[in-house]
């Protein structure tokens, strides 16, 4: 079973999500900032990171640069899930070595079809 | 697969309403004259969050418009646009309709679209129209990011704005320009005024997308089609870089994001990757992340994480405004169904009777098992009364929910009247019950209104008198003696004596001006009584300060008011901490049993004969230097005097007529007659209201350890008619 975290500082985004993930198989992990975030992924071996850019704390951005940093979580896919798709936002977070983006609202076939894609075939 | 994201609907409005309420208490702390980081930054993030919210839940309107409230705070934010008084008190007024939006979403009613879209419209105007910081001197077009144009204030376009009527047709446009083609400000502005030789540019915006390209985006108002907009723009910019919609509402570049960014992304798809991903056998591909990755390695990134984490963390401990963080950072409390909690109360109460009976049960056992029963009560007596009080912990609420609405309050009701006021509170994180919470809310808001509206006066008029032009109004919360005790302060003009003399006499009672202050204050919470010369709609139809006075009393509270002409007001409410469960005295009156609440007694006394006396018809006892009125049970009830006192083993009592218990209602005073004391316990509270009716002079009763009813006595009831005040007059305000 694979571990997704999802940091968001919304949390009925992040129910929802768990709602989706956790139907679908996935084991769930949750932060509410970029902070608490980078502290699950040492802490826990996760597969795939979900997360939000505008939170207060530790922003997106900064959580993925601060991840790749890590020996543990150069490959591991990072998905960027925002409001915002300004092209300056998503080039940020390309350069911080985000794997992808993907887009809120969003839907759940999508999002899993996206998450399926990302893990390759479990 | 559909899954049922729905339920997640409800915790977004509350969340919402969070997050509303936090920008509000931002929005009236921030300093205009020198914001702070933090707090602009906890503005957009207000905002930004609901934003996040109202999109996954597929509220199109409530997006749009938080899209354009969160870029202008966003502006805000970098220090691009001026945070004046108008657009802080515009924003409020912003948040106020969302807040009205989503209770009306919430509801399942229809939105007020029209107002939303009139508050876009108004934001969007302020924030075009407002100061903005002078541009850079040349900025460099491959590294800025935004470009400042020729202001739309310019003599050429002002004229066209004054007096303009809603044009034939209003058009946003999008253009992607190479940045090769405009190669800085002065070439995008010159496009610009091409563009206006076409009509009236509304508004405009352009910003760098990419490494190689501008988009500049306007809208425009102009008696022109849109295929022939596109054929003149086409002489500017090739075909497929001009993008052009008509708004479908009235807010200007909504529609424009989706139409740029769906022909933007490379595929349609809901999300994108930015590099291949590795294939399944698991082979690197030949492009692949890691060549973005290594880049990062470097020692400067690494320095660069660590200046950002010590950003974040001096974000993180900023103080910020202390209302908005507690309702933002949850994280260590749970919501509970209030009903949950009642009936939690309600066990332990039974627990406590229970436990009640079963010490009266074994006072008559042996003494060797007495001993063993009586050490595993008390331990039971320990553990219920830690129960009790963890139970009664759980609905405790700070008192700042009740204050947290005066700041907005006092802000806009001294604008409305013209007046200068500071509203300071203190002691924010009193608790109390939830319940009393809810009934103090109201009478609160009353009484600073009124001080608002009636006490403190025109910063002119406290010129006149010497006072500085601010008025200070106070409102504290505090522990005291068992209770809470919570003042409104006010240094204003004070109560006027003669008006409220001369109002009670109109309404037909008997009050001269011989009468001492503390007896006139009281007055106003008679019924009908309001001395505003005219009645404003902000307070003074009358029906507030007896309404304070009934809430209060209903409580088991009490209102006192101290005021100095010329000087201020101050009203002081008391209240019980938790209204279940009561420190008692037990009394025996005429064979009966009946409850004195601890903390109004002063003391208890046999007087020698020569120290009572009769005045005026009325008994009085003589205590040090004071003569107290005498009153009974048998006086206050008409009860028979029945036999004289129960015989009981451990009984002192005396001949009847001779103990007297001292009551005492802050610092007011009277004695009670009983025939004997039985001890002191606590007693759990039972509403006589809810089980019968109100019955005047009782403020509830309880099952003692015998299993029968002891009535609870109303102290503040029975001190009121032991004193020289008509009995009339006191009896208005009991209803």
């Amino acid at each position: 079973m694979k571990t997704i975290l999802t940091v968001d500082d919304s949390p009925s985004i992040r129910q929802m999500l768990a709602y989706v993930l956790a139907n679908s198989g996935y084991r769930v992990l949750e932060a509410a900032d970029g902070e608490e975030g980078l502290a699950l992924a040492q802490a826990h071996a996760v597969d795939l990171v979900l997360t939000d850019h505008n939170m207060p704390k530790m922003d997106g951005v900064t959580l993925t640069k601060a991840l790749r940093a890590l020996p543990a979580y150069r490959k591991v896919p990072i998905m960027m899930l925002s409001t915002e798709s300004s092209p300056e936002l998503k080039q940020a977070g390309r350069e911080a070595g985000a794997t992808g983006w993907m887009v809120k609202p969003f839907d759940p076939d999508k999002l899993l079809e996206m998450l399926r894609k990302a893990l390759g075939s479990a | 697969m559909a899954l049922d994201l729905s339920r997640f609907a409800k915790a977004f409005f509350e969340e919402a309403q969070e997050h509303l309420y936090a920008l509000e208490s931002l929005l009236i702390a921030v300093d205009i004259n020198a914001p702070d980081d933090e707090a602009l930054n906890a503005i957009f993030r207000a905002v930004h969050s609901v934003k996040g919210g109202a999109a996954a839940f597929g509220h199109t309107a409530l997006t749009a418009f938080t899209h354009e409230f969160e870029s202008i705070l966003d502006r805000v934010r970098k220090r691009k646009l001026v945070l004046t008084k108008r657009l802080v008190d515009l924003c409020l007024t912003a948040s106020d309709i969302m807040r009205r939006h989503l209770a009306a979403l919430e509801q399942e009613r229809a939105p007020d679209l029209a107002e939303l879209a009139g508050m876009q419209e108004a934001l969007i105007d302020i924030a075009d129209n407002a100061d903005r910081p002078i541009a850079h001197a040349t900025p460099a077009p491959t590294t800025s990011a935004h470009v400042t144009l020729t202001p739309i204030n310019s003599a050429s376009t002002d004229a066209s704005r004054t007096g303009a009527m809603s044009p034939a047709t209003s058009l946003q446009v999008a253009m992607r320009l190479m940045k090769t083609d405009y190669a800085d400000t002065a070439a995008i502005n010159n496009l610009l005024a091409d563009i206006r030789g076409l009509g009236e540019v509304a508004s405009h915006d352009c910003e760098a997308i990419s490494a190689t390209q501008w988009e500049l985006r306007f809208s425009l108002n102009a008696d022109i089609a849109e295929d022939e907009l596109r054929e003149s723009l086409e002489f500017l910019a090739p075909a497929d870089s001009i993008y052009i919609t008509s708004p479908s509402n009235a807010a200007p570049f909504t529609a424009l994001p989706s139409v740029i960014d769906a022909r933007d992304t490379e595929d349609e798809n809901a999300y994108e990757f930015f590099a291949p991903l590795e294939d399944e056998t698991g082979n690197e591909p030949d492009v692949d992340i890691n060549t973005f990755l290594h880049k990062d390695l470097s020692a400067d990134i690494a320095t660069n994480i660590e200046k950002d984490f010590i950003a974040y963390e001096a974000y993180a401990n900023a103080p910020v405004n202390d209302i908005a963080l507690a309702s933002l950072a949850d994280a260590s409390s749970i919501r509970v169904n209030v009903a949950k909690v009642d009936q939690l109360i309600n066990l332990v109460g039974e627990l406590v009777i229970a436990e009640a009976m079963l010490v009266q049960s074994a006072a008559d056992i042996n003494e060797a098992d007495k001993a063993r029963l009586a050490y595993g009560l008390s331990q039971l007596e320990r553990n219920t009364r830690e129960l009790q009080e963890a139970v009664l912990a759980i609905r405790m609420l700070p008192i700042s929910f009740v204050f947290s609405r005066l700041p907005r309050m006092t802000r806009d009701l001294a604008d409305r009247l013209s007046k200068e006021v500071e509203l300071e509170m203190v002691g924010e994180d009193t608790e109390l019950d939830k319940s009393v919470i809810e009934k103090i809310a109201d009478p609160l808001t009353h009484l600073v209104r009124n001080a608002l509206d009636h006490g403190i006066e025109t910063p002119d008029e406290r010129q006149r008198h010497g006072k500085p032009r601010v008025g200070l109004l106070s409102v504290r919360a505090a522990y005291h003696s068992g209770g809470i005790m919570i003042t409104v302060a006010d240094d204003g003009a004070g109560l006027n004596r003669e008006r409220i003399v001369r109002k009670a006499n109109e309404l037909g009672l008997a009050v001269t001006d011989q009468w001492r202050d503390d007896e006139i204050w009281p007055l106003i919470f008679t019924p009908g009584f309001s001395t505003a010369e005219s009645v404003s709609d902000i307070s003074g139809r009358g029906v507030g300060m007896d309404v304070v006075w009934q809430n209060v009393h209903s409580l088991g509270g009490t209102v006192d008011i101290a005021s100095n002409p010329g000087t201020g007001t101050t009203i002081t409410i008391r209240l019980p901490l938790t209204l279940a469960i009561l420190d008692g005295m037990s009394i025996s009156v005429c064979g009966e049993t009946y409850i004195l609440p601890l903390a109004h007694i002063a003391q208890s006394m046999q007087p020698e004969a020569h120290d009572l006396k009769t005045v005026n018809s009325q008994e009085v006892v003589k205590l040090r230097d004071e003569y107290l009125p005498i009153t009974s049970l048998q006086q206050l009830f008409n009860l028979s005097s029945v036999q004289p006192a129960m015989e009981s083993e451990n009984s002192e009592a005396k001949a009847i007529s001779d103990l007297l218990v001292i009551l005492d209602i802050d610092g007011k005073r009277a004695a009670l007659r009983v025939d004997a004391l039985l001890g002191q316990h606590q007693v759990v509270l039972k509403s006589i209201e809810a089980n019968y009716r109100r019955v005047k002079g009782l403020s509830g009763a309880t099952i003692m350890g015998d299993g029968r009813v002891a009535f609870i006595l109303d102290a503040a009831y029975i001190v009121g008619v032991a004193h020289t005040v008509d009995i009339e007059l006191n009896a208005k305000p009991y209803g």
